[in-house]
């Protein structure tokens, strides 16, 4: 019998992870997981909300009307104007709100672009809901080629999926390209869904711009954010999404389908997590961008093996292979994690464009980078003899 | 241990604003309702601000906590550690000289009796604002009328002097009012002859146009912001500023532009 999930394979990060969990001693720089707990202030509160009997009942499909009026109102300190009762709905993650949002507005066979290299999971939700992935390579500084870009519209092109930042490079998109790229989907009746789960991971502020700030392309623009990274909530699954009230009145059917509403007690932690102190989201960001400073740094010792871009942005690094013999992510991922006992993603994972490429990820603790990066000198310079 | 420092806290910020309230006589305005007071006090704290001396709550200060914290002037920050505010809430408290004309505050409520509790600490309300009510915590409530009741212990303690302003499209704040002794004045979109009756709402990418009727009187505001809850805060800060007889045409802000 032919399943549909049988096109769909389990993401290359999450079988890197399977295979590590079977090897002891393994350090994972995999999955994007932070190292840190969800902070003690989000759980006194989701502990608050549980004794007080407010978490056993589904809230409403939207969500808690609280927690939206709290996200509208963060939006509107970002510049985005986005109704909280028909124009937002919390979601089971980033992910689920970017199924929905495929299954909402994308029909079997249409196409939809993404950037290569980009989040691995991308690729399942498009297929999950029957449509066609295309691939679009970025330029070496990981930004947009515009005339490659324009090459991969077709007519039936629906959506393009943006992370901005962009997992797994750690870049941010320029300003100017991402409202090319909305002029050709206003022109070209395709929506952007803009994945901004790394949005407060920014070392480098000045350079990060969000196309939902533009009024004028709220009608393609569905944006989705996750409480996940800034927040270390990755197991509470909590986010959101907002867009024109006419995409979310489609959008809401899907979500419906398939969650019926995000996990209430979920949605009370992602309400402490936006009245967290701004004092406190900066220690997150700062412990962050601590942690590239020292990945980078070890790079930069191993500049022989490998070459990279220094990220502005999430707690990925996506460094090159310099070495001729070990072009393969794959196998080189393979080695890494059977020899050195180190769990890397192949670049390649992310797409065509990020083969020759591993993903490391800095959310984890320093300890975790100096002792990986100790075993992968130690393996480099066993294959290099 | 933490429900003992809170209710010793709890206490302790009461007398404190009973200190205040007997050295200092501004006028409160209280916005009540399921959802949607944060906005509408961010809006009505930026049109008064610029015509009165005005304290309000920078967040969604609405509890025994916050309450007093916004009467007190406490605003640092999210995150200061109790001792601090404590301390600051002492000072403020004793040592304060001039307080300002109105004081803008949020009630919320949780659970029965929240009301009751926040409303014995405060002079009696100049202007007490109902927005909805809604299946936010029905759970420890029971039902939309359990709710409502919460909500009656506002209007019923309202004197003929006060003005309560309300949503006239909310069938139970409509029963509310009407058996209130304040001074009544209705806003709606849906429901008709309020006395802030919204006419047209058109949408665009930037906003909503919004055309209302007042005493057969057409205004037409512009909005940055979308949906109807946007709308409702625009008439209720109309109804305020109304009021107080102020000029809508000098308002110009997200919340509210004057078009003609």
């Amino acid at each position: 019998m032919d399943n549909g999930s049988q096109q769909i394979e389990l993401s290359p990060i999450k079988q890197i992870e399977l295979l590590a969990s079977k090897i002891p001693g393994v350090v994972s720089l995999a999955q994007g997981i932070p190292a840190d707990d969800t902070p003690s202030i989000i759980k006194d509160e989701v502990i608050s909300a549980l004794q007080l009997g407010k978490t056993a009942r589904y809230s409403l499909t939207y969500g808690l009307p609280q927690l939206r009026e709290e996200i509208s109102q963060h939006l509107q300190s970002m510049g985005m104007e986005y109704d909280w009762e028909r124009e937002i709905i919390v979601t089971a993650g980033s992910i689920e709100g970017i199924t929905a949002s495929l299954l909402a507005l994308v029909s079997p066979g249409d196409e939809v672009i993404i950037t290569s290299p980009s989040y691995a999971s991308y690729q399942q939700a498009i297929k999950v809901a029957r449509a066609i992935p295309v691939e679009v390579d970025l330029d070496d500084k990981w930004q947009f080629d515009l005339d490659a870009f324009k090459k991969k519209i077709s007519k039936r092109t629906k959506a393009v999926i943006i992370a901005n930042p962009n997992n797994p490079t750690g870049t941010i998109f320029a300003k100017q390209e991402l409202i090319e790229i909305a002029k050709l989907a206003k022109s070209n009746n395709f929506f952007i869904i803009l994945d901004e789960v790394y949005r407060d991971l920014i070392y480098e502020d000045s350079l990060f711009f969000s196309l939902a700030e533009l009024p004028e392309f709220r009608d393609v623009i569905v944006r989705v954010y996750s409480f996940s990274k800034a927040y270390a909530m990755t197991g509470w699954r909590v986010g959101y999404l907002h867009s024109d009230k006419r995409n979310v009145d489609e959008i809401i059917k899907t979500h419906d389908a398939l969650v019926t509403c995000a996990p209430v007690i979920s949605q009370y932690a992602a309400l402490a997590a936006l009245l967290m102190p701004e004092e406190q989201k900066d220690q997150i960001k700062q412990a962050y961008k601590n942690r590239r400073d020292v990945i980078v740094s070890r790079l930069d010792k191993m500049s022989d093996v490998f070459s990279y871009q220094k990220p502005t942005a999430a707690y990925f690094v996506f460094p090159k292979i310099n070495l001729l013999d070990w072009q393969d992510s794959w196998r080189l991922s393979l080695a890494l994690l059977e020899q050195a006992k180190v769990a890397v993603v192949p670049g390649v994972s992310f797409g065509k464009r990020g083969e020759g490429h591993i993903r490391m990820c800095f959310g984890r603790s320093v300890s975790d980078i100096n002792i990986a990066f100790d075993r992968m000198e130690e393996f480099f310079a066993k294959i290099k003899t | 241990m933490k429900t003992i420092i809170k209710k010793i806290t709890t206490v302790y910020l009461r007398i404190l604003t009973k200190i205040v309230f007997l050295r200092f006589h501004p006028e409160v305005i209280v916005i009540a309702g399921t959802y949607n007071k944060t906005p509408t006090k961010n809006c009505l704290a930026d049109i008064l601000s610029r015509f009165f001396s005005v304290q309000y709550p920078p967040y969604s200060y609405n509890t025994e906590i916050g309450v007093p914290l916004t009467i007190l002037g406490v605003t640092a920050g999210k995150s200061l550690s109790w001792f601090k505010v404590l301390f600051q809430a002492t000072i403020a408290a004793l040592c304060i000289r001039k307080y300002p004309d109105k004081l803008i505050l949020e009630l919320g409520s949780d659970r029965p009796g929240d009301i009751d509790y926040l409303l014995s600490i405060l002079p009696t309300p100049t202007i007490a604002i109902l927005t909805n009510i809604a299946p936010e915590y029905v759970s420890n409530f029971g039902s939309l009328d359990n709710i409502a009741k919460e909500f009656a212990t506002l209007t019923d303690k309202l004197p003929p002097t006060s003005y309560l302003i309300y949503n006239q499209d909310d069938q139970r704040l409509v029963e509310l009012a009407q058996k209130s002794s304040a001074r009544l004045i209705s806003y709606a979109i849906e429901a008709k002859q309020a006395d802030w009756q919204i006419e047209e709402v058109e949408k665009t990418n930037h906003g909503q146009n919004v055309v209302i009727n007042h005493r057969d009187t057409k205004i037409k505001i512009h909005t940055k912001h979308f949906g109807r809850n946007s709308i409702y805060t625009i008439l209720i800060s109309l109804a305020v500023m109304d009021i107080y007889n102020l000029p809508v045409r000098q308002i110009d802000n997200d919340c509210l532009k004057f078009l003609q």
